[in-house]
């Protein structure tokens, strides 16, 4: 899937579509929201990355998945193209007084590292707009990569590769294949939210492969 | 500033994938794959038994365990039948080269694999002939016909010389034994041309010509031998970016000092302990700067030389080993041919000046310390405090062959080896370590030593057809500019005889490009898989065949003969090189024949192949029997032996014992003679030759020192330029330059520069680095949007006519900004140190 732009449309919905696990697809099936509905109508179905093209969720205020309705009647069968993200809040805008954060999303198993530039950015948010997110696992083979703010640099300790903080977190150089997965955020007041990744984290096959939902 | 990222999810291999065996294409090392193909719309499970790679998906996959499939292993390929399978392309866990391990070339072999669909969708699929201003796409017969009666029509008239050549040499992608063996026979046996060109240079030549007239084959050594040595030497290599798994799975380990237990086991009794790295390089490479991080600062020794100077450094530490009596003295006394001792003594030791006069010109010439040379000459052969002597590795490439003089350059280091008696035990060796990949067999190439430099003759109106296969000399050969002028101008006279014969059959299509020719024409053939900056001067183009689109067999930096297996059609009607020569060698042959004419028939016959195993076992019979073996010789091997050895394949030269292949690990164990008359190795006389005249009057005119390399990108971009994650952090070619002339030059980094001397120009990005010192520029080499080969100067080792392409003297010109490439690019030198 590294040339996703030219992957044609679908024909049949679901038929030529990477299935999920089998776990994750039911799942998938069930998923209530007014986006995943409506993208699951269109065709061809917007770029699996893209952020759902309708208001999000109302925000939750834990940092616990948002929780799918068990009781919510099951929608028509349907595929969607877009993973359900869950909606988390992962940091505070004072959490970056040192200019990183580290949390994971959207599990656990996902180390993240919201970082402020300090100069605003395409996709920042925040009162300057230079707030990102990036996976903190390694695209080569999933070490955690450590951040200098100094350098606005990631570095990978096991074979070097790094990776530069201020420009979407693209590989300098090494043995990397994948830029950093980068976060979609969106934030209300103090609160920084988690709503879905651009790429593929280290180590699964699909970005919610581990969370349950 | 979006850049390119993969989707989200991918798909894994169902446990009833097809697999395949692979090794990687791109650099010489040599990684080994399994290939998975599987129908579009298919999926295996998380669980292990439902996916082909047997990893449990259902919790995290765990780092450094090679489970993985990164988006970049994956594609989806469209077969000539129009059914479409998903490819993944997995580093395997179980060949001891890469242990599992992928660099970035590796890593994206998925994402090259031609997609109708995607950017590798731009590759060659038919035959293009240029009739009526154009290239168009025809038939193989009809373009083969033209061909054969242009090569045929010239032979007949002008004679065997009038056919030039530049052709791959090599193994991995677009070579192989068995492309090889097609070329050779095509040029060697059935053409009969001196004129004849490597891929990369501008003659029929080894880039090792020293290394073997002094009876050392250039590929002795095993990747385990730098786990079990006390000092590894990396001489003119940046292996962290260019043989990045032999560095990351087999240096770097023993630098950090993990490998001593197997040091203790292959070394008994002798004391051992983390390994040392002597890094000789003009500039700070992302090499020296991962081994001072990784390893440690007191075990990693940079020696920043000036560019050029590397036969007075190493003359100088033989000097040094030498007035200590550290040398091997046994070795000396029996493994070297004794007349050739003083020679060497005299002048590349000049035993006629004391110690101090040596290095005191050392120190003056390559702009090292005294005190560096000492403490580099002591890692390399001071005996240790238990009396045994240390063993030392000297790898080299790019920096020595291609630098300042090629024959005297190799023979220097393998001097040092040979005094210090560093063969024919583990953790011994000295060599190249490759740029591609090897897979040499043909029959005797019929030329002098050294061979016509066929750049010069093609630009002085020489040769009647030039021949490309699988290189892009207008980007990659020396002295580029001249050769695309020469291609331009000659190539015109040529169209514009096709132009005026647009309605004309192939007979007096052929007619009139002979007649073209001798008004200054030159008839050009490219064959190649991707259209290039050299097959735009074409007058027909033959597509070939890719990389896991005909089985190939290739050897990497340790000899490691492997199968790599066909897996997907190629693409459009584009055949396998060693197939497009057989077909075009048969229709010569067609036309001898109806021309009665005897000799060419006999000639061009014997090219009837029907299998890419036909053609490996036609060259495997070429290779002599005897104990001083061809490095390659694969006699007695087949693909089914192959298929059953798997990605660790077997180490040539190839001996059949009891009727089995044996393979070697290393040369000269055992008492091995070397490969002279006398079974001993021979010193050459390497005196420090300076500047020649023709590159001295460039660095007298112009204020840079202009010097080249690779990242980690490969070659030309050939494949790169159409992966959106390689093609978009390097759009165009960048040079690297210090923050103390950028200064001066009111550069920052991105600024548009365009770089200039006598011979050509090239236009680049800047980054500002600590790679280069003041006066220094560096180039990334052989961009195809700009390349550095303008620049270079006609220089060639007279010896043995290759290029000093490492050095030329460049102006600079600050054109202004790409707006947009601040917003795509980083300008953080590869290097990884951030220039504040």
């Amino acid at each position: 899937m590294e040339d996703q732009g030219a992957t044609p449309p679908n024909e049949v919905a679901g038929a030529q579509q990477p299935r999920l696990g089998r776990r994750s697809f039911l799942k998938l099936g069930s998923v209530g929201s007014a986006a995943a509905v409506l993208a699951a109508c269109s065709a061809p179905p917007a770029p699996p990355t893209a952020v759902p093209p309708t208001a999000p969720p109302a925000p939750t205020v834990s940092a616990a998945p948002t929780p799918v309705a068990a009781t919510e009647p099951a929608p028509a069968p349907a595929f969607s193209d877009v993973l359900p993200y869950p909606r988390l809040k992962i940091a505070t805008l004072s959490d970056l007084q040192k200019g990183v954060f580290s949390t994971t999303y959207p599990d656990q198993f996902s180390p993240v590292q919201v970082i402020k530039l300090g100069t605003k950015t395409v996709g920042g948010v925040g009162p300057d707009g230079d707030i990102v997110a990036y996976s903190g696992l390694c695209t080569h083979m999933g070490c955690p990569v450590s951040y200098d703010p100094a350098t606005k640099v990631f570095m990978c300790p096991c074979h070097y590769s790094h990776f530069d903080a201020a420009a979407d977190a693209m590989l300098i150089s090494g043995p990397a294949t994948q830029h950093l997965p980068r976060l979609v955020l969106e934030v209300e007041g103090q609160d920084i939210y988690a709503v879905s990744v651009q790429g593929l984290i280290y180590g699964r096959p699909h970005n919610l492969s581990l969370t349950e939902l | 500033m979006p850049v390119h990222r993969p989707a989200d999810r991918l798909v894994l291999p169902p446990a009833d994938a097809e697999k395949f065996q692979t090794v990687c294409h791109y650099c010489i090392v040599g990684c080994g794959y399994h290939v998975y193909k599987w129908p579009e719309g298919q999926t295996g499970g998380l669980r292990p038994e439902e996916n082909a790679l047997g990893v449990d998906y259902t919790s995290p996959v765990a780092p450094l365990s090679a489970g993985w499939i990164a988006p970049a292993h994956h594609t989806v390929i469209t077969e000539r039948d129009g059914r479409r399978f998903n490819v993944a392309i997995v580093p395997d866990k179980g060949c001891v080269v890469n242990k599992g391990h992928h660099s970035g070339r590796g890593g994206t072999l998925g994402a090259s694999l031609y997609r109708p669909d995607g950017p590798t969708g731009a590759r060659l699929t038919h035959p293009l002939v240029y009739r009526a201003t154009d290239q168009t796409t025809t038939t193989w017969d009809d373009a083969l016909d033209l061909a054969a009666r242009v090569i045929y029509g010239s032979i007949q008239r002008d004679g065997n010389d009038s056919i030039f050549m530049k052709i791959f040499d090599h193994g991995g992608g677009g070579g192989g034994f068995e492309n090889n063996w097609a070329v050779g026979k095509f040029f060697f046996q059935a053409v009969q041309t001196v004129n004849c060109s490597m891929h990369n240079r501008p003659a029929y030549n080894s880039e090792v010509h020293a290394s073997r007239d002094m009876g050392v084959p250039e590929l002795n050594f095993a990747y385990v031998d730098a786990e079990l040595t006390d000092t590894m030497v990396l001489w003119g290599c940046n292996s962290y970016e260019t043989q990045t798994n032999f560095y990351l799975v087999h240096m770097l380990p023993n630098l950090q000092g993990t490998t001593v237990k197997d040091k203790e086991a292959a070394r008994p009794g002798e004391q051992v302990g983390p390994g040392r790295m002597i890094i000789i390089d003009p500039r700070r490479t992302a090499t020296v700067v991962v081994s001072e991080q990784a390893g440690s600062k007191d075990r990693v020794l940079h020696l920043q030389l000036n560019p050029g100077t590397d036969i007075a450094l190493a003359n100088a530490l033989a000097r040094i080993i030498y007035e200590r009596q550290w040398h091997d003295k046994d070795f000396l006394a029996n493994r070297i041919e004794a007349e050739t001792v003083q020679p060497f003594l005299d002048q590349s030791l000049q035993m006629d000046k004391s110690l101090d006069e040596v290095l005191a010109e050392a120190e003056r010439i390559t702009g090292l310390s005294r005190a560096q040379l000492e403490q580099a000459a002591s890692w390399i052969a001071e005996p240790k405090t238990d009396g045994s002597r240390p063993r030392a590795m000297f790898f080299y490439e790019k920096g020595i062959i291609w630098g300042l003089k090629n024959y005297q350059n190799v023979g220097s280091i393998v001097n040092l080896a040979l005094l210090t008696g560093n063969f024919g035990k583990p953790g011994t060796g000295c060599g190249r370590l490759g740029g591609h990949q090897e897979g040499y067999v043909r029959p005797g190439y019929p030329g002098p030593r050294p061979a016509p430099y066929i750049d010069d003759l093609l630009s002085q109106g020489q040769g009647n057809v030039f021949y490309v296969v699988g290189c892009n000399p207008a980007v990659t050969t020396l002295n580029a500019q001249r050769m695309r002028e020469t291609l331009q101008t000659r190539g015109k006279v040529v169209r514009d005889a096709l132009d005026a014969n647009f309605a004309a059959d192939n007979a007096a299509k052929a007619r009139a490009v002979l007649e073209a020719i001798d008004q200054g024409g030159l008839f050009i053939i490219v064959q190649d898989i991707y259209p290039t900056q050299t097959t735009r001067f074409a007058h027909v183009v033959f597509p070939a065949a890719a990389w896991g689109e005909s089985p190939i067999t290739s050897i990497n930096g340790e000899r490691r003969l492997r199968l790599y297996e066909q897996f997907m059609d190629p693409p459009g009607i584009a055949e396998p090189d060693w197939k497009i020569f057989g077909m075009l060698a048969q229709r010569i042959k067609a036309l001898a024949e109806a021309d009665g004419n005897a000799d060419l028939v006999r000639r061009f016959s014997g090219f009837e192949w029907q299998t890419a195993e036909e053609v490996f076992l036609e060259g495997g019979e070429s290779f002599a029997d005897g104990v001083k073996a061809s490095t390659e010789r694969y006699k007695g091997v087949d693909y089914a032996f192959l298929k059953a050895a798997g990605n660790n394949g077997i180490q040539t030269p190839v001996t059949i014992v009891n009727g089995k292949p044996e393979g070697r690990v290393r040369y000269f164990e055992n008492g091995e003679p070397f490969y002279t008359e006398s079974g001993k190795a021979k010193l050459l006389p390497t005196p420090w030759p300076g500047f020649p005249a023709v590159l001295q009057a460039q660095i007298d005119k112009y204020p840079y020192f202009l010097t080249n390399g690779r990242n980690n990108n490969w070659q030309t971009l050939y494949n790169d330029i159409h992966i959106p994650f390689h093609a978009e952090r390097t759009p165009m070619p960048y040079i690297e330059i210090s923050a103390e002339d950028a200064k001066k030059e009111g550069l920052t980094a991105g600024d548009i520069v365009q770089l200039y001397n006598d011979y050509g120009e090239a236009t680049a990005y800047t980054v500002i680095s600590t790679s280069v010192r003041p006066g220094m520029i560096f180039m990334l080499f052989a961009h195809p949007r700009s390349t550095t080969n303008s620049l270079t100067t006609p220089y060639v080792d007279p010896e043995v006519v290759i290029p000093y392409y490492k050095g030329s003297a460049v102006g600079l010109r600050k054109i202004g900004r790409l707006e947009d490439l601040d917003a795509r690019l980083t300008y953080h030198p590869t290097n990884f140190e951030t220039v504040a």
